[in-house]
This record gives structure tokens, sequence and C-alpha cells, in this order.
């Protein structure tokens, strides 16, 4: 079981604080970083499935596997402007 | 061009090395007295401003909140795109973070060439895609006391005729 650490931003932080850590067992990839927060918090959900993922500053995708000690950011739709 | 275009572009927007990305208010003359270019015939300026209503609610103000190393390089990348594609003299693009008023300035860009349809063609090709592409959020603080986290970009609510 690892944790990886997960940033969050703009209306996720209402659900989740600007960062939380989530345990892995086995499956390092960004879905399953996702669905473990979809079960932590279900209210979420929708939000999540907007989103995109970043990794040291570039964007992933839900295959991409996380190596260890990487942080994941995970980034709502842009509202900027 | 494009490195020509670099380097006569103004120090880092704001303390933190993030020179798109600005936590203090953007001062429009000075942004733009810094990209007056003696080739550049059309220098077009767009300032994004807060408004005092949003879908009907009077607006106090609102708080913008970055991911902003990847929103500064994304921003690069869409400016340098720009020059690129348009044939651009200089172009420039920052965007505020934290609180800012109604009237204030929360994201400027500015765009240089020769004639006047590159630059106005391209002022737009930046603001869209910042808008759309960028890891920034709006959250909107409203006169009656509530807030609300801004939904996706609403450009599309409000076409040109």
């Amino acid at each position: 079981m690892e944790k990886v650490e997960v940033q969050l931003f703009a209306a996720l932080t209402d659900h989740f604080g600007r960062n939380v850590a989530v345990e892995l067992d086995g499956n390092y990839k960004v879905a399953a970083v996702v669905d473990a927060l979809e079960k932590q918090n279900p209210a979420a959900i929708g939000l999540l499935k907007d989103c995109r993922f970043a990794v040291n500053e570039n964007f992933v995708d839900l295959n991409y596997e996380l190596s260890d000690g990487e942080q994941i950011f995970i980034i709502p739709p842009s509202s900027g402007g | 061009m494009v490195n020509k275009s670099l380097s006569s572009r103004p120090q880092a927007a704001d303390k933190t090395g993030h020179k798109n990305i600005s936590a203090e208010a953007i001062d429009l003359v000075e942004v733009i007295a810094n990209m007056h270019d003696p080739k550049a015939g059309a220098v077009v300026l767009f300032s994004g401003e807060v408004r005092n209503h949003s879908a009907g609610r009077e607006v106090s103000y609102l708080d913008y909140e970055a991911y902003d190393a990847m929103a500064d390089k994304m921003i690069e990348e869409i400016v340098e795109t720009a020059i690129s594609k348009f044939d651009l003299h200089n172009a420039r693009c920052i965007h505020r973070t934290g609180k800012v008023e109604v009237c204030e300035t929360a994201i400027v860009v500015v765009t240089c060439s020769s004639h006047r349809a590159e630059a106005y063609a391209a002022n737009r090709y930046i603001i869209d895609r910042v808008k759309h592409e960028a890891p920034i959020w709006k959250r909107e603080y409203f006169v009656d006391g509530t807030m609300e986290w801004a939904h996706n970009c609403s450009c599309h609510d409000h076409p040109v005729h």
C-alpha cells in the first residue's frame, strides 16, 4: 500500500482541501487515484469527470502510471479571464 | 523573430518569477509602454475586466486562483504560438490572481503587428485559448454575501453577432 500526494484546486478544494494523500494498492495509474477520490467523496464525481491531470507540470491521461514520489495535480475546467 | 520578441519583453510580472501571472494589480499603461515596436503599425490591447453582474446577479468582486507554474508556462506557449502563427512583432499576456475588484483588469493581452488585422486576430486567439486552457479559476463574490466558483468559460453563451 503506497500513498500518493494529490494537489487540488478551485471547486475541488471544497471537497478535499488543498491536498490529500490517497492510498493505492498495486495500481498507480491516474485512474486509480480518481477512483479513490470518488469513493472518498461521491459528491465530487461529476466534477472529477471533467478534470485534467498534471504531473511535473505536464498533462497526463488516466492511463499514466505514477512513479514513486510523484505528485498528481488535479485540474478542474478552466474559468479564467 | 521569436527570440527578438522575447528579448524586448518586460521583466517578471510579480515576485514569483512567473511573468505571465501577477498577484499585483496590472498597470495597463506600463504594460503597453513596454510593447511599442518600430515595425508595428498596430498595437491592440485587450483588458478583461471584472463586471458588476453575472447571470443576473450583482457581483461584488472576483477572486482568482491559478496553478501558477503551469498557467505561466501555458500562457507563454500560447503567446509564442500566436507570435509565430500571426507573424507578430511582439505579444504579451498577464493574468491576475487574488482579489480583483469591479473595473479592475483580470487579464491583459497585447499584440503588435505590422497591420491591424493580424493584431486583432492574434489578440482574440490568445484570450480565447488562455480562457479555455490555462489552469486558472475564478470565484464570484456577490453583493448578497454569497459566493460560488464560476462555471466553465462561457464565451459560447455570448456569440458575436
